[in-house]
């Protein structure tokens, strides 16, 4: 796609604003990166253009993480999930009166992981979708496990209880019209079940609705306390400070974006990920904590390269790196763009629009989120009655307007009920998620490779790249046990 | 030490039971010749996986004394227990009105109902009145910017002929 399609006004302003919304929902405690992109997501499909569509999730996707590190810095209360690690030092420098220096910071390292993120997907998305053309429906199979079984371990929480999870969402991923044979499941003689649970409705519900109840539930308010005394920061006195720290910039985004690419690991896992490798490498680890420039620019820059690392195998395999991409699969399903490696050559002009909006909306976020630094005390004014509100009548009418059916409207209740549910229960949502996404692919893969090698498994464990993918599956689950085993043997002999 | 609650245990438990009732209903399609385990199986294995998980977590809560059994929290004071109890309220009384909303949607229409919910809504979040009818006008207006002029979503309109 000619880069200069992109620079329309018909993209051009719906994304400018859908990175407005993103920092507001960003910069707003209790309001998450998936939740702006849940609810905006609806409002893509009426762009006509799915290039507008995709840069309007790209813009919210990218400009929320960052902006959840300003309420991080002023009020020590993350805007989001993926700012909590910069809260910790971000805080203990404004009130050292060095609030600008810790934003600007968080803005320039948040542009550069973000670059470097979506650089490697660049380059590396391509190149697997090659290596994914060898992939049959064995493959497929256990590369699903495999995504599930990941996202299992690395969610908080228990891993059993993430395991369970990803059976539920694979189990409510059956509702519908069988594909394989096409009998009817858990249809009740209901039209709009035959199609299944409609994804987008139970996503604004999961991430949407269920944060309302959440807030609902909490008693209180979020209070504000004013910083003042801070000393007026230069642009350029930042970009010093990032040259000297260039190495852990560099190491940060590079993890970050592997981290970012793992099924259900997400920008949070990947920002105290950063955080905690840069606190034990670091020659002044004393300082973490208590305003170590290091423990800004660590999580900072691994967030946003989580982000773009999140694509690779969601573009690759269609397989969600987090809930952000799980969302957007869903969406480009529906802009009949279908994800896997056949997206590099069928769909080339669109995977090419979705490189340079990434790439520009790191761009754009210097000057975007300098303003939205700016525009944050305005924010903060903002009653959370009305936020919440705000939140419910938009996930209502974005859960109507897809289809025009209240139906998905009781989805989206249904699941929001469902998500409160879990959470309250410290059950990780994302292996719900990957069960709804991966599910259909994981049984169709399973039956299909059946029927072809006439009920024999003996294919899915003999394949070489299956035989590959079994043992990773095994190392994943291994690993805890071995750890907590030498942990053990370590505690029984100092005893 | 209590037991804690097991709402996770009862919850996949009735999972698990629905999807074993209501599989058994899903007719098997004799396709492939015996090759592909049908289209039951998932459903039932899936169901049974949860059964099993949600007896497991019953257990483990009703027989305290691995790390699973441990208790939720200690013992919360007077005032705390007061704030839980009117969080409670808050999320149910919310949860009641959203019901009646989406039921009155197609009766009072879209305008009417979403009028008469946010009004609710944010009146039982304690927001002053002025700020609620400005706050609620202003969504109505750029819900209908927005979806209903940019984008030529139809919203519903009331059965009951009500204009607005």
């Amino acid at each position: 796609m000619p880069f200069a399609d992109i620079l329309q006004p018909s993209v051009i302003v719906p994304w400018i604003l859908a990175m407005a919304f993103g920092h507001f929902v960003g910069a707003t405690p209790g309001l998450t990166a998936t939740m702006g992109v849940a609810l905006i997501v609806p409002l893509t499909f009426y762009m006509g253009d799915p290039v507008a569509g995709l840069a309007m999730i790209i813009g919210v996707s990218f400009t929320a993480i960052f902006a959840g590190d300003i309420p991080a810095t002023y009020l020590r209360i993350p805007g989001t999930p993926a700012s909590a690690a910069a809260t910790l030092d971000g805080h203990q420098l404004a009130r050292q009166g060095k609030a600008g220096l810790a934003l600007y910071l968080d803005l320039f390292c948040s542009c550069l992981g973000g670059l470097i993120g979506v650089a490697l997907l660049i380059v590396l998305a391509p190149q697997l979708a090659k290596f994914a053309l060898k992939f049959s429906n064995f493959e497929y199979f256990w590369l699903a496990v495999f995504g599930l079984s990941m996202s299992a371990v690395v969610s908080v929480g228990a891993t059993w209880k993430g395991l369970l999870a990803a059976a539920l969402g694979v189990l409510l991923a059956t509702v519908g019209i069988d594909v394989v044979s096409g009998v009817p499941r858990f249809t009740f003689n209901n039209v709009e079940l035959t199609s299944g649970l409609s994804f987008i409705p139970a996503m604004i519900g999961l991430f949407g609705l269920s944060e309302v109840l959440r807030s609902l539930a909490r008693p209180g308010e979020i209070k504000q306390t004013e910083i003042e005394h801070q000393e007026k920061t230069r642009s350029i006195q930042t970009l010093l400070v990032i040259w000297r720290h260039k190495w852990l910039v560099l190491r940060s985004s590079l993890l970050g974006t592997f981290i970012g690419a793992l099924p259900g690991a997400g920008a949070d896992i990947a920002a105290w990920a950063a955080y905690g490798i840069a606190q034990r490498t670091s020659k002044q680890a004393g300082q973490f904590g208590k305003g170590s420039i290091e423990g800004v620019i660590a999580p900072t820059s691994a967030n946003n390269a989580a982000v773009g690392g999140a694509w690779i195998p969601a573009l690759v395999f269609g397989i969600p790196g987090d809930s952000v991409t799980a969302i957007v699969l869903g969406a480009l399903i529906m802009y009949n763009i279908k994800p896997g490696p056949l997206l590099f050559e069928q769909n080339a002009g669109q995977v090419q629009a979705i490189f340079w909006i990434a790439l520009l909306t790191q761009l754009f976020l210097i000057p975007s989120g300098y303003l939205m630094i700016k525009a944050f005390a305005w924010i903060m004014r903002v009653p959370r009655s009305l936020i919440m509100t705000g939140v419910v009548l938009f996930s209502v009418v974005g859960a109507f307007g897809l289809k025009n059916s209240l139906f998905d409207v009781w989805v989206m209740i249904a699941f929001g009920l469902l998500g409160f549910f879990l959470e309250s229960q410290k059950v990780p949502l994302p292996p719900l998620i990957l069960g709804l996404i991966l599910g259909p692919m994981l049984e169709e893969h399973l039956r299909t490779g059946l029927i072809k090698t006439s009920g024999s498994f003996l294919p899915f464990l003999t394949r070489p790249i299956c035989a590959v993918l079994v043992t990773l599956l095994a190392l994943v689950f291994a690993a805890p046990i071995i750890s907590r085993w030498r942990q053990w043997r370590a505690s029984s002999k100092s005893a | 030490m209590s037991a804690r609650l097991p709402w996770f245990g009862c919850f996949l438990v009735f999972a698990g039971l629905c999807g074993l009732w209501f599989g058994a209903s899903i007719r098997e399609s004799g396709v492939s010749g015996g090759h592909d385990i049908g289209p039951r199986a998932f459903p039932f294995g899936l169901s049974i996986l949860l059964l099993a998980g949600g007896i497991i977590d019953l257990a483990t809560a009703i027989f305290p004394g691995g790390k699973h059994g441990a208790s939720n929290a200690g013992a919360l004071s007077t005032s705390q227990t007061n704030a839980a109890k009117s969080s409670h309220a808050r999320v149910l009384i919310f949860l009641g009105a959203l019901l009646v909303y989406v039921f009155a949607l197609p009766w009072l229409g879209f305008n009417l109902a979403t009028f008469l919910f946010s009004m609710g809504m944010l009146f039982l979040l304690r927001a002053r009145w002025l700020a609620a009818m400005g706050f609620t006008l202003s969504i109505l207006l750029l819900i209908h910017l927005l979806f209903v002029l940019l984008f030529k979503i139809q919203l519903p309109r009331s059965q009951l002929g009500i204009p607005f």
